[in-house]
């Protein structure tokens, strides 16, 4: 049986030089939901974005190898491509019209294209933002609307490259078990393995096993005091209006996480921490230097290199080294993440916005046990629940 | 800094349009014209200020403001080449400019998109022109949120504004691309569906001011 999606001997090079796919064959028959799993950097995003044909009609570089998505050369008429970032994926101004961006892109009535647009919406639990302004939404409820029109979307095929980071994990398996019924073809790369119980088969892209344990990082390093308290927090966070209220008490040397679903205001008491911003009301105390890794890495580049932006030591220290000659800015949003993270540990206190997201557990790993190793208070507000479960202390926003 | 960004965030918002889009973008087409026709007369600069408050409410004003240091840099500018009271007559015409822009600023981008159309403007291009007018309020974000990540790190002064400058450069290149790569992924085809909301009494009013504020500054200028 020949695969409705296949790729043989696939290899590809961005007009940079660099490599990202060696002779990769993959297949996918009609309506086959497949996870495709593998480290940071292994090539996931790069694969996916040869099924829509992004690779190499609109990025260049060099691709060898046969390429069919049923039976045509990849375009963007037959696969609907989701990306990490919903920010940049959203073109229009309202949500209905950019749920129906697409299907009047490809001639459907303005009618018909409301009527999918309705459907689709009430699938995601969109349906209350269909008369909002898209600039007004929050990252995951932007990211729900562009996974909305995916669904609403006449493509054959949906290929979602983590588009979950973003997304509180009960929304994000609900909305997963949601587009795994469809009658179409499915095909989703996600670093939390576990996500890989909807789909019916497993990817595995490059040779390095992975493994679905995030270790705790063990207790080495210094003796820690928890005696001293290096954040103190009991305050009402928000803009103009009241989001949320937290008490919140970390200890000199304590990695701590904030959780909550979408919206519940993470970012916001990360900032209020920071001083970025002022509380609403009450009062925060935070004893020593704060850096903060925002959830967009690049806001923290302006150096030409990488060893420039953060310092050989941190980045030996985050294993980032092979990194060191290359422009920041230049990196896939993988590698910025973790740059951003590890410049971030500059600080005495550190303020980690979704660092897990995009991450591999090896990273992850290695995030909890460099944290421990150096002694520094971690706060990070995290959707990653087992990675939370993994910290000294969590605080749950409503 | 912080604060200006965030201002701005606001007067670029275009939820809250008062008037429709082909009337606003008719009225500032009208107001401009009527400003260079009377030479910039002062008493023309500040009708138009006065209808860009009406029909944008408060943005004028508040636009006007985050353009201070500009408008003291004309001012300045202006009066070592001329005198003082042509420096003060050219700068309350650049506010009016300013005024007229919040007007147009104030317009959500799907609507400029359509007004665009039924001005003959291929929605090709009317889409890609309200792409980025809405690409312009996701920079002025970047540049929020990049200048309180680096403020943050202890940058300050001059040297955060060229930190700022070199990292806003590269997102804003990244920032076009990702939204390239949308469109392609979305197979943008140039193919729409345009509404206009209909005109109502206030659109119409302001469109009769303008009007007014054209006729009289010919009248003024033939004087």
């Amino acid at each position: 049986m020949r695969g409705e999606i296949e790729l043989r001997n696939v290899s590809y090079t961005y007009p940079n030089g660099r490599k990202a796919l060696d002779n990769v064959t993959f297949t996918a028959f009609h309506e086959e939901k497949v996870f495709v799993a593998g480290k940071t950097g292994s090539g996931k995003s790069t694969l996916l974005r040869i099924l829509n044909g992004l690779i190499p009609n609109f990025y260049g570089g060099k691709l060898d190898g046969y390429v069919r998505v049923y039976g045509e050369k990849p375009s963007a008429r037959r696969v609907f491509f989701v990306s990490q970032h919903p920010e940049e994926q959203i073109l229009c101004d309202r949500v209905i019209d950019e749920i129906t961006f697409p299907l009047l892109q490809r001639g459907w009535g303005w009618s018909d294209a409301i009527n999918a647009a309705e459907w689709a919406a009430r699938q995601c639990g969109v349906e209350h933002l269909l008369e909002r302004s898209t600039s007004e939404l929050s990252e995951g409820e932007k990211q729900l609307v562009v996974i909305s029109t995916a669904i609403a979307s006449d493509a054959d095929c949906i290929v979602l490259d983590e588009p979950f980071s973003h997304l509180y994990p009960e929304t994000a398996l609900k909305l997963l078990r949601k587009i795994t019924k469809t009658d179409r073809t499915v095909i989703a790369s996600e670093h939390r393995l576990e996500m890989s119980e909807q789909f019916d088969r497993v990817f595995r892209l490059g040779d390095e096993m992975l493994v679905d344990v995030v270790s705790d990082g063990g207790s080495e390093g210094e003796e820690r005091s928890t005696s001293d308290v290096a954040i103190e927090a009991e305050l009402t966070v928000g803009y103009d209006e009241p989001l949320t209220s937290a008490s919140l008490e970390v200890a000199r040397g304590e990695i701590h996480a904030i959780v909550g679903p979408n919206g519940s205001g993470k970012t916001t008491l990360l900032k209020t921490i920071a001083g970025i911003l002022k509380p609403i009301e009450g009062r925060v105390k935070v004893k020593g230097k704060v850096s903060m890794a925002f959830q967009y890495p690049n806001y923290h580049f302006s150096a030409r290199s990488v060893e420039k932006e953060v310092g050989w030591d941190l980045l030996e220290m985050f294993g980032l080294t092979h990194l060191s000659n290359r422009h920041p800015h230049a990196l896939s949003s993988g590698e910025a993440k973790r740059v951003s993270i590890a410049k971030a540990f500059a600080g005495d206190i550190v303020l980690l916005d979704e660092p897990t997201a995009g991450q591999d557990y090896e990273f992850r790993s290695k995030l909890l046990r460099i944290a421990r190793k150096t002694g520094k208070t971690v706060v990070i507000a995290t959707h990653d629940l087992r990675f939370a479960s993994m910290c000294d202390g969590v605080t749950e926003l409503c | 800094m912080l604060r200006v960004l965030s201002e701005a965030e606001n007067v670029l918002s275009g939820s809250e349009a008062r008037v429709e889009a082909r009337i606003a973008l008719v009225c500032a087409f009208i107001l401009a014209i009527a400003l260079y026709a009377s030479s910039f007369k002062p008493e023309i600069s500040l009708l138009i200020i006065a209808i860009a408050c009406l029909s944008s409410g408060l943005k004028a004003l508040r636009a006007i403001a985050l353009s201070i240091p500009f408008l003291v840099f004309f001012a300045a500018s202006s009066y070592l080449l001329s005198d003082a009271i042509h420096s003060a007559i050219m700068t309350l015409g650049f506010a009016s400019l300013v005024a007229l822009g919040s007007v147009i600023a104030s317009i959500p981008p799907a609507e400029l998109s359509c007004a665009l159309v039924y001005f003959r403007v291929p929605y090709r291009f009317a889409f890609l022109i309200s792409l980025a007018v809405r690409m312009f309020h996701i920079y002025v974000r970047d540049l929020r949120q990049a200048g309180e990540a680096m403020k943050l790190s202890g940058e300050k002064g001059l040297a955060l504004y060229a930190k700022l400058l070199k990292a806003m450069a590269s997102i804003a290149v990244l920032r076009s691309v990702a939204i390239a790569e949308t469109l392609y992924s979305r197979g943008f085809s140039g193919k729409a569906e345009c509404f206009n909301r209909g005109l109502s009494r206030f659109d119409c009013l302001v469109l009769l001011l303008s009007a007014f504020v054209l006729v009289y500054s010919v009248y003024r200028g033939l004087l």
